[in-house]
């Protein structure tokens, strides 16, 4: 680690970097509920955005511009630009939403209250979603999260369940569902996509990862890192063939060929 | 339901609105022309300027491409990773320590001798600090254990340019700062240095290390084909070869 930074007035809960080098975004776990953009290099805050009146849940960068999407337990979702702390949108939602943009930066997915995936378009969210995908609604857990994959067709829903769910991206048909893995306490886990899209990860409660093929809906590996807590981030790299899951100890992953 | 759009003079809406987006937001106005005002849009149809040049939103379409390039394959490098201070998992043997080399030897012909048992990453010859002299002592990295694990088989007590060498795996090079430390001060000559458990046991502080005697290997893969169906496990070179455990 190079170095630590604090904040400890206000906590910190959702982490996302910006596209500037060594700049993030991050919303606060005390006091209010603003999102804070810092600059790391002289831990010095360039800008607040406030406006959410409860607990940020959800926090995405746009993958080509300087916007970013915060979705809270105030039951909107806020569409902000990095350079002005005027919020740029707002959208009022039924429930707790989750949410991410798509890779090409176009349109954003909203999960709400979860049971539904709404689409909206950058250019014209304000009059509403162009899609809404109604999914089976479970009792037994939330949604916590929304991915798509790099290649725009599929988006994961991760849960705080025992179970994950991959769905087209233009239909919103549900693909396959993941689940065999345990997270008994309802733990917040990370599932994330390889960069090519084609499988599946998340990591359970036990340490354990497991990993599927989204195609075929096949489990195909679990990956033993000797985790001593449930896995609660896991990504991985775009740009070399590793990948990073943490519990509270971090563990970075390498393709070993037998020797 | 805060006050959005009133606060620099402009009204706030009276009708009832659900979601809106800031068209014209003078913070991101670059030219800075005139102090704009900010231009809401509500439901994508009403605005808070009237206007004509703002017009509502048409239908909704979905602005995405449906038809998006196959797979490609993609390749991607494999990093190497550097294990400094703040590691704490198993640590890989790949590397090797030569003891008691012959003062010919060097960098290329170490090389090329380690050549075949696996890829060499990294070859250093130790010299003394102030003479230059050389120790007889090396180092060489190896990209994998296989490598390092064959050289060590294969080399050890061999004889290399008239001299019978000592190879054995080194975690983090302790024996060979061992190694070093008595020939630098003066202690032994680079033929004499004590290969064998005494010198090790000495100094040694009993590091975590020493007793690592297997290494659990973790795999990762998303482009290829086949899958293991968990972690592997390999063991340590055979009885005849040293470890920097053995006392």
């Amino acid at each position: 680690p190079k170095r630590t930074l604090y904040s400890k007035k206000y906590g910190v809960d959702l982490i996302r970097y910006t596209h500037a080098a060594n700049t993030v975004v991050y919303s606060s776990n005390k006091i209010d509920d603003t999102i804070r953009y810092l600059s790391l290099h002289d831990n010095k805050y360039i800008r607040y955005f406030p406006g959410h009146s409860k607990r940020v849940v959800a926090l995405s960068m746009s993958p080509v511009d300087d916007t970013f999407i915060s979705g809270s337990l105030d039951k909107t979702i806020r569409l902000w630009d990095l350079r002005s702390p005027n919020c740029q949108g707002l959208m009022h939602l039924q429930g707790k939403p989750v949410c991410s943009f798509d890779p090409e930066g176009l349109i954003f997915a909203a999960g709400v209250n979860s049971e539904m995936v709404k689409l909206y378009d950058l250019r014209s969210f304000d009059k509403g979603p162009f899609a809404t995908f109604k999914m089976q609604y479970d009792r037994t857990c939330e949604w916590t999260g929304l991915k798509f994959s790099n290649d725009g067709k599929l988006i994961l829903i991760s849960t705080n369940g025992s179970f994950i769910r991959l769905i087209d991206a233009f239909k919103g048909v549900v693909m396959h569902t993941f689940g065999g893995y345990a997270n008994s306490k309802a733990v917040t886990l990370e599932a994330s996509f390889t960069p090519d899209s084609q499988f599946i990860m998340i990591g359970s409660e036990d340490g354990k990862i497991h990993v599927w093929n989204g195609e075929s809906g096949i489990k195909v590996a679990v990956l033993d890192g000797k985790h001593t807590g449930p896995i609660t981030c896991l990504q991985f790299n775009p740009k070399f063939m590793t990948f990073a899951s943490a519990c509270s100890n971090m563990a970075f992953w390498l393709p070993t060929i037998d020797d | 339901m805060d006050q959005e759009g009133g606060g620099d003079g402009q009204k706030a809406p009276s009708f009832q609105w659900r979601n809106y987006k800031l068209i014209v937001d003078p913070a991101l106005d670059p030219a800075l022309r005139r102090p704009s005002q900010k231009v809401y849009r509500y439901d994508g149809v009403h605005f808070s300027v009237n206007d004509s040049k703002y017009i509502p939103v048409e239908d909704l379409q979905d602005p995405r491409c449906h038809v998006r390039s196959k797979n490609r394959d993609f390749s991607l490098p494999v990093p190497k990773f550097k294990l400094d201070e703040f590691y704490i998992g198993q640590i890989p043997l790949k590397e090797v320590t030569f003891a008691r080399l012959n003062d010919n030897v060097r960098e290329t012909f170490l090389k090329d001798m380690c050549r075949k048992y696996g890829e060499v990453e990294e070859v250093e010859i130790l010299l003394h600090p102030r003479t230059r002299k050389h120790l007889g002592l090396a180092r060489v990295l190896f990209t994998s254990t296989r490598g390092a694990k064959e050289t060590v088989k294969n080399l050890h007590l061999t004889s290399v340019m008239g001299n019978i060498i000592h190879a054995q795996l080194d975690i983090k090079g302790q024996q060979r700062m061992k190694y070093y430390e008595l020939i630098v001060n003066g202690s032994y000559t680079p033929q004499t240095v004590p290969t064998g458990g005494k010198a090790l046991s000495e100094k040694f502080q009993g590091s975590g290390a020493a007793t690592e005697t297997t290494e659990s290997r973790r795999r990762s893969s998303s482009d290829t084909a086949a899958y293991p169906s968990g972690t592997a496990v390999v063991g340590t070179p055979g009885n005849g070869t040293p470890c920097s455990q053995d006392t």
